[in-house]
């Protein structure tokens, strides 16, 4: 039963960073319409530009800097180059853009960083603390703490900032957004480029967990897209609240039966919400044409 | 007929798709007055409101704003050019705040601007003051009405739009917001009117255009209008006689 707890704080704490990720695809699939499911190679990337940055002796503040400097690029270019274009190809065909765009990143990140696992310190050195029986790593505290700083920061982007009300008013009411001279292109590039630095920043503080290689995004992204569903894709918190649903979920798994069964289990929990309450889906689906 | 050099429509033709709505419009809207637009569903007074807000792009003739060709601006150009436009339904951001769809009027312009506007807004209607922090779905019909005229007001616009600002509201709510249409129009700016509500419109608006099928048949000061023949049959709807239906 102790250990069932300490589990659930390992769980809560990598949940964090599947939190931040699934926020950028409901921030992103709220202002946009478009589910980005190359989400998870931002993840990907950022955690492995970091990871690589941080082998080669530079600073971890630097190479932060650098991962998200990049990811960050990714995601406008993303936008400007694929999406924006093909803006009046319909939502559908928009999403299959961005599983090209997921299996393109993955490409070059494998030309351009190889197919090895690299691997990051963790931040502020290694150390374990016990807690309920077991030994976690401090990076677990680290990926908490920084999730809930970014989250914190969207939230406040949203609420405090006219960008952050232009993405909430576009997702109440897209054309009426526009008449109050809202570009909605604009608002999806600054939307986008937001998910993007939270991706980057779930891939930066996960990376000494589990050392990235070019294939590291798609699972991650598999879970910050649980994440986002399970909280119904249409509210920030819903997709936190998914985010450390689904560590926790892994955690548990991982520590009472086998870390075999882990994502088996996740996808299972997204097929059997879909199942049971699509409502996720649906009602965003819906509100969106009103 | 006053001077109307505000807005001037010339045979604006536009539509949806391949659909055209209208057929070449003129109508002009002069500084300080109100002027109504009439005519059944379907005549296409909601398309020509959208066309001059910039929402559907107009596919021949031109819309002026002060002598200005505006007509292939952008939307975010027309709002900070002073072209605001109210919607059928006030389409409030009903998850946001009273507040938050003001400050959202305002958006493009300085943070000092906001604030002066925010300020003359809620002196305007103390209502919303009241209730600047309650989510705005959770407004009554006619202090939604009240928020989606505040909201446009928050661009300092010249030519205000209106789309049925009576519709779906008690009679008692009705008046009140004829009274608050009627103080749009000033020195500077100019009302166009789309109202169902034939009474509210003339009681409201100095002169009118009645649009039928997209082209504009009849047009003169409310009192005229009232008594013409095809504006009493286009609001009387069906007429048995000549087999006439609403669309």
């Amino acid at each position: 039963m102790e250990q069932l707890l300490g589990y659930v704080v390992v769980g809560l704490a990598t949940g964090s960073t599947y939190a931040v990720i699934g926020l950028g695809i409901a921030l992103v699939y709220q202002v946009s319409g478009i589910i980005n499911f190359a989400q998870g190679d931002f993840v990907m990337l950022g955690g492995l530009t970091y990871a690589v940055a941080a082998e080669s002796g530079a600073h971890p503040v630097a190479a932060a800097a650098i991962a998200l400097t990049v990811t960050a690029g990714c995601g406008a270019a993303l936008h400007l180059f694929v999406l924006s274009p093909a803006r009046d190809a319909g939502h559908d065909r928009l999403i299959v853009l961005t599983i090209g765009a997921s299996i393109l990143i993955q490409g070059l990140a494998l030309l351009v960083f190889g197919a090895d696992q690299h691997f990051a310190g963790s931040f502020g050195g290694e150390h374990q603390f016990q807690a309920f029986g077991i030994s976690i790593s401090a990076q677990y505290l680290w990926c908490a703490a920084v999730a809930a700083a970014a989250a914190t920061a969207v939230w406040a982007l949203l609420t405090r900032s006219q960008s952050g009300r232009a993405m909430r008013a576009l997702a109440a009411d897209r054309e009426t957004a526009r008449l109050m001279g809202i570009a909605p292109l604009r608002t999806g590039l600054i939307a986008l480029v937001i998910a993007a630095v939270l991706a980057a920043i779930g891939g930066i503080v996960l990376a000494p967990i589990q050392p990235p290689d070019a294939t590291a995004g798609v699972p991650l992204g598999l879970k910050g897209f649980t994440a986002a569903v399970l909280g119904g894709l249409t509210s920030p918190l819903g997709a936190i609240a998914g985010g450390l649903l689904v560590g926790v979920v892994e955690a548990v798994v991982t520590g009472l039966v086998s870390s075999g069964y882990r994502d088996a289990v996740v996808y299972g929990l997204l097929v059997a919400v879909l199942l049971v309450r699509p409502g996720g889906l649906l009602v965003a689906a819906v509100r969106e044409r009103v | 007929m006053t001077d109307a050099g505000l807005l001037r429509l010339s045979g604006l033709v536009a539509g949806y798709g391949r659909i055209e709505a209208l057929h070449g419009v003129d109508l002009a809207v002069g500084a300080g007055e109100v002027v109504c637009l009439i005519g059944r569903n379907g005549a296409g007074k909601t398309t020509l409101l959208k066309t001059v807000a910039g929402l559907i792009r107009s596919t021949a003739g031109q819309v002026r704003l002060r002598g200005q060709d505006i007509t292939g601006r952008s939307v975010p150009w027309r709002t900070r050019a002073g072209v605001s436009l109210v919607p059928e339904g006030r389409r409030v951001f009903a998850p946001l705040s009273v507040h938050d769809n003001l400050l959202l009027g305002g958006y493009g312009r300085s943070r000092r601007a906001i604030t002066a506007a925010l300020a003359e807004v809620y002196a305007r209607f103390p209502r919303l003051a009241e209730r600047r922090r309650q989510t705005a779905g959770t407004l009554s019909g006619g202090e939604q009405q009240m928020l989606a005229i505040g909201r446009a007001l928050m661009s300092a616009p010249t030519v205000i739009l209106l789309d049925e600002p009576s519709l779906g509201l008690a009679p008692l709510v009705v008046t009140e917001v004829e009274d608050i249409i009627a103080g749009l129009a000033g020195a500077e700016a100019g009302v166009l009117l789309v109202e169902q509500n034939a009474a509210v419109a003339f009681r409201v608006a100095s002169r009118g255009y009645l649009m039928e099928r997209g082209r504009i048949t009849t047009s003169g000061p409310s009192a005229t209008l009232r008594g013409d023949a095809r504006v009493r049959s286009a609001y009387l709807g069906a007429d048995p006689a000549t087999g006439e239906l609403h669309r």
